[in-house]
């Protein structure tokens, strides 16, 4: 074996190929968790803030079991525990449109949920709620003062550790390689299966992660910035 | 140090070492009256001492005792990491190694396989209901495997989508429960399982036609046309009077873990029809 040599895997079409598709397993795994994740969680803290009576413990539950279970864990359950229980023809509609890959990101989308929403909620504590009394004083009704006052300073105030868990999130769908789905993890170790070059292409894996995340991070201080001029102006 | 100055230096000392190696190697073994043998440093049951002698004990020792008696010299075991069964031989310190030795084509440029004295194979299991009888219905198909495995790439030579997991249970749990049609693994882990399905579960049944064979053959120098055939012929010798059979039955016949029988015949490897492993 000779020594290390990146063109051995970057010049080769099959190892590139395998790559590329593992970069879209991992962007459709992550781009769908994320967006089920979000609605998940602004549907949880709807139910949090509401009237009900068992909203609130039922979301406290649903935070509790997604964030002290591993998500390893979740996925395999998913994978192999709750598909059993799926009626045989939407069973078999999975297992023939890449089950694999779905149940990565129903169950990190769940798991993420449980972060994402805990993430909105503390953002709308740390508004002073003298900011509530203050807005109806000044005439605004319960939902304009929501929509005015408390909502803009609230998600301005969340959208840091939303970028932090959405970066999490991006890297936790390595995860999806223990239930087979192909993502870029999966393809990483199958190039070095193939090649033998395990420094190399574990290297390649580690900068194609490390510059994703860091893109996620730059989109989220730019939606940042936008979102709080001010601080920007500060900064 | 740079890379390239590394591999020269490598390069050169391989080459240094196996200069010695240009004599008749065979010529040699005979006047020091050694046979120089590697094996397994510690995988049972082919290579790995014995606790209470402290002796190398298996398979593969006992193969190679048998070799040497029959040469007329006298074996010196010389246990190997993994890695090192290729680089000993080629690089002289060893004569022949005899560690489970799977034929494949990028080992076969480096050092002479005897006749294979044994095949192993990657077998397919499918659900007892699936119509496939053959590998070549199973092109295109989806087939679980354990990552990384031998069984992984066999799949990919059948040109059938492999699905992977970190273990063989995981890939069979995926065919139970309909995610692949099939799952590939040694003779040894497909029967456990076919069995296994009789008294739960869907019921397996094993696809007759290997999906890839590993001829295991012995080791040694390329270029030692004398050793090489010396070697074939004393294989042959050892099967024909049933030794290796009996030295099988000893370490992985039915009164072992292992319950494998024996029904390969020892033959040159051009006899045989097989996609090599590359």
């Amino acid at each position: 074996m000779s020594g290390f040599d990146l063109s051995a895997i970057l010049g080769n079409p099959e190892y590139a190929a395998m790559l590329l598709h593992g970069i879209e397993i991992t962007f459709v795994i992550f781009i769908g968790s994320w967006l089920l994740a979000m609605t998940l969680a602004i549907l949880l803290l709807g139910l949090r803030f509401s009237p009900l009576r068992f909203g609130n413990p039922l979301v406290a539950a649903y935070v509790s079991y997604h964030r002290n279970v591993p998500t390893l864990v979740q996925l395999m359950l998913w994978y192999f525990g709750i598909f059993t229980l799926m009626p045989e023809g939407l069973a078999s509609w999975l297992a023939n449109h890449n089950a694999e890959t779905i149940f990565a990101i129903i169950g990190l989308g769940l798991c993420q949920a449980a972060y994402f929403s805990e993430d909105l909620r503390s953002g709308l504590r740390s508004v002073s709620p003298g900011q509530m009394e203050a807005a109806q004083a000044l005439g605004h009704s319960y939902v304009s003062a929501m929509r005015f006052v408390i909502m803009p300073q609230g998600i301005r105030n969340a959208l840091p550790p939303l970028v932090n868990h959405s970066v999490s999130l991006f890297k936790n769908s390595s995860l999806a390689l223990i239930i087979g789905a192909p993502e870029l993890t999966h393809a990483v170790k199958e190039v070095e299966n193939l090649s033998f070059r395990t420094f190399e292409i574990y290297l390649i894996g580690t900068v194609l992660y490390l510059f994703f995340s860091l893109l996620i991070m730059m989109v989220g201080a730019y939606i940042s910035m936008r979102a709080d001029p001010a601080r920007a102006a500060r900064a | 140090m740079n890379w390239k100055c590394f591999t020269l230096a490598i390069a050169m000392a391989g080459a240094g070492a196996a200069l010695p190696a240009n004599a008749d190697q065979l010529e040699n073994i005979m006047s020091a009256g050694t046979l120089r043998c590697a094996t397994f440093a510690d995988v049972p049951p082919f290579a790995a001492p014995d606790p209470k002698t402290r002796e190398m004990v298996g398979f593969d020792v006992d193969l190679c005792n048998a070799i040497a008696r029959e040469m007329g010299v006298k074996a010196e075991v010389k246990p190997v990491s993994v890695e090192a069964r290729v680089p000993e031989v080629r690089l002289g310190r060893v004569d022949i190694t005899v560690a489970n030795l799977a034929y494949t084509l990028s080992r076969a440029e480096q050092i002479q396989f005897s006749d294979p004295y044994y095949l192993a194979k990657e077998m397919l299991i499918v659900p007892a209901a699936d119509p496939g009888t053959g590998k070549a219905d199973f092109v295109g198909e989806r087939i679980a495997s354990a990552k990384g495995s031998t069984s992984e790439l066999s799949i990919r030579l059948n040109e059938s989508q492999p699905l992977t997991f970190q273990d063989t249970a995981s890939a069979y749990l995926a065919v139970q429960q309909g995610k692949a049609r099939g799952m590939v693994a040694n003779t040894m882990t497909t029967t456990k399982f076919v069995n296994e399905s009789k008294t739960r579960g869907k019921e397996m049944r094993m696809i007759e036609e290997p999906m890839l064979f590993q001829p295991i053959g012995i080791g040694m120098s390329k270029d030692q046309p004398a050793l090489t055939a010396k070697v074939n012929e004393v294989l042959h010798k050892l099967d024909t009077s049933g030794e290796i059979n009996k030295i099988w039955e000893k370490w992985l016949g039915q009164g072992t873990e292992y319950k494998m029988t024996r029904t390969d015949k020892v033959v040159p490897l051009t006899e045989l029809e097989f996609d090599p492993i590359p």
